[in-house]
């Protein structure tokens, strides 16, 4: 079975300053932050993504560059920052997680065990009710 | 030539200041907050992150995150009122308590491999890949139930019992149902004091009237997702020790009146959100921005009552004879304080979203938002790896214009 295909870059002449990208099986879920990324590269002079038609499940990514740089290049860098990014959001998550669970924890124990077992029996005749009901 | 799009045109701007997007410094200005967890709900706030960013997450949990969902369902039997198609839709809507880690996907049946010769389709289903559920449930008579259990008892004292599925169940109901009412009758006898009789006579006239004609003398008429019961293939038994149930036993897949049957296998498979919305994990996962709200100008006494009036989600507040904006997170941006004279201004903070996911049950919010990360950083890496392939193909071939690659 053949592989489809994931990147197409399409250039001029071959120079690769300026170039644009098909990526096929993403949307915009991936080149709008692509793009973003590139927007704030001070080497890039033009960046914009497009989504030729939304049946069709592909993006096409322009990149311009400025003088010497490569396009391939630029958006090399960007997927680089942003999987940077993406570890660093993963990190605070966690610990902010953690550090979540361990208060509710202590909440947790504060909590009258009569009153747990009331709720429970309580919740137990509720069910019972709707049960008769049905 | 050199052109430069002057950087306040594509940043946002907050505050006068343009925000900047820096990979290096960006865990500095990042932080999260939790504000709620629990086993179906998670809301935090992310600030020092973008919309982009934010929207991607968002997408992600909405269409990339695999669960399992009932996806073919076999038709044995069905004399109920819900057409085939429509009882095959909504049992396929049910969440499947499972993680979907243990499972691969299902590969899709090329029409090539199918044997024309026998007829049947050589399924790519195996145990890796595919649950099993079965559903068999017939509503009956009470009192024809009764004969058919008498008669069984009779034969069963006979032969060896072979207990079908859907008997055991519409007995267990039936002891449940007798229990309960069983229950009710003692509860009101042993009650001393008068009160206590008297509202417990006033419940049981209560229920009686609730219970419909129906559920007085029928079994089963309602068919509810309890009634899927799991069929283990090959070394599911032993994966799975505690057995697979759908996340809630009460859905209400059909209802059946006396004499009408349902007898349906179905066979759940993995997929995404993207294929169909019954694979998305979460019932919604949802984004706003935080409001900002400031006051331009000082205000009298007077027109500063007003404005702690006319806003009707109490954002502000008078203290100390000061206006002050005490609840900012409620507003609503319905724009009540714009139409008087209050030099309010209202905007949005472009850099901090409050984040809530909804779970339908079958994996916790937490998990899910980690998930989606996971698969964002898999995007851009495996998108790198083609780009590197395509760099070290473009060294060989350095004359043509387009190039393609797998």
């Amino acid at each position: 079975m053949n592989k489809s295909k994931k990147l197409e870059i399409q250039t001029k002449n071959g120079n690769l300053r300026n170039a644009t990208f098909t990526i096929h099986e993403e949307s915009h879920t991936l080149a709008n932050t692509v793009r973003y990324v590139l927007a704030h590269d001070d080497d890039v002079n033009f960046v914009g993504y497009s989504v030729p038609h939304p049946s069709e499940f592909k993006v096409n990514v322009r990149v311009q560059t400025q003088q010497q740089k490569s396009s391939i290049e630029r958006f090399d860098q960007a997927l680089e920052s942003l999987c940077l990014v993406t570890n660093s959001i993963q990190d605070e998550f966690k610990n902010k997680l953690e550090k979540f669970k361990e208060e509710k924890g202590i909440q947790k124990e504060e909590v009258d065990p009569f009153v747990i077992s009331l709720k429970r029996q309580l919740r137990k005749e509720y069910k019972k009710m709707k049960a008769i009901i049905d | 030539m050199s052109i430069n799009v002057g950087k306040e045109k594509i940043s946002q701007v907050l505050d006068g200041e343009i925000l900047e997007f820096d990979p290096n410094n960006f865990s500095e200005n990042f932080s999260i907050e939790i504000e709620k967890l629990t086993k179906d709900r998670m809301e935090f706030v992310m600030r020092g992150i973008e919309a982009p960013l934010a929207n991607a997450f968002r997408r992600i949990l909405l269409s990339d995150i695999p669960t399992i969902a009932i996806e073919t369902v076999s038709i044995k039997n069905n004399t109920s009122v819900i057409q085939d198609e429509v009882l095959a839709h909504r049992l396929g809507l049910i969440p499947i308590n499972v993680d979907p880690k243990h499972f691969k996907y299902r590969p899709k049946q090329p029409l090539q491999q199918q044997d024309k010769n026998n007829r049947q389709e050589i399924s790519n289903a195996s145990e890796e890949n595919t649950l099993l559920f079965n559903l068999h449930v017939r509503c009956l008579k009470k009192t024809d139930w009764e004969k058919i259990k008498k008669s069984r008892e009779l034969l069963a004292q006979k032969q060896e019992k072979t207990k079908e599925m859907n008997l055991e169940k519409e007995d267990e109901e039936e002891e449940k149902e007798k229990k309960l009412k069983i229950e009710i009758e003692i509860g009101s006898e042993s009650e001393d004091e008068e009160e206590e009789s008297e509202i417990d006579e006033r419940a049981k006239e209560c229920v009686e009237k609730m219970l419909t004609q129906r559920a007085k003398t029928l079994i089963n008429h309602r068919v509810l997702s309890s009634d899927l019961v799991w069929v283990p293939i090959g070394n599911q038994q032993t994966t799975f020790p505690k057995g697979i149930k759908p996340v809630l036993p009460d859905i209400l897949i059909a209802k059946l009146n006396e004499g009408q049957e349902i007898d349906v296998e179905c066979e759940a498979v993995k997929g995404t959100g993207r294929e169909h919305a019954k694979w998305c994990p979460v019932c919604t996962a949802s984004y706003r921005m935080l409001p900002s709200i400031k006051l331009k100008k000082e205000l009298t006494k007077k027109v500063s009552k007003k404005l702690v009036k006319t806003c009707p989600m109490k954002v502000f507040d008078i203290e100390d004879g000061l206006l002050e904006i005490t609840n900012s997170r409620k507003c609503t941006m319905c724009r009540e304080c714009l139409r008087g004279d209050f030099g309010v201004e209202l905007g949005l903070v472009k850099n901090q979203f409050y984040f809530w996911i909804e779970s339908t049950g079958i994996i916790a919010p937490e998990e899910l938002f980690q998930q989606a990360l996971e698969i964002f950083k898999e995007k851009c890496l495996s998108l790198k790896n083609n780009l590197q392939n395509f760099t070290k193909k473009k060294n060989s071939n350095e004359n043509e214009e387009e190039m393609n690659f797998d």
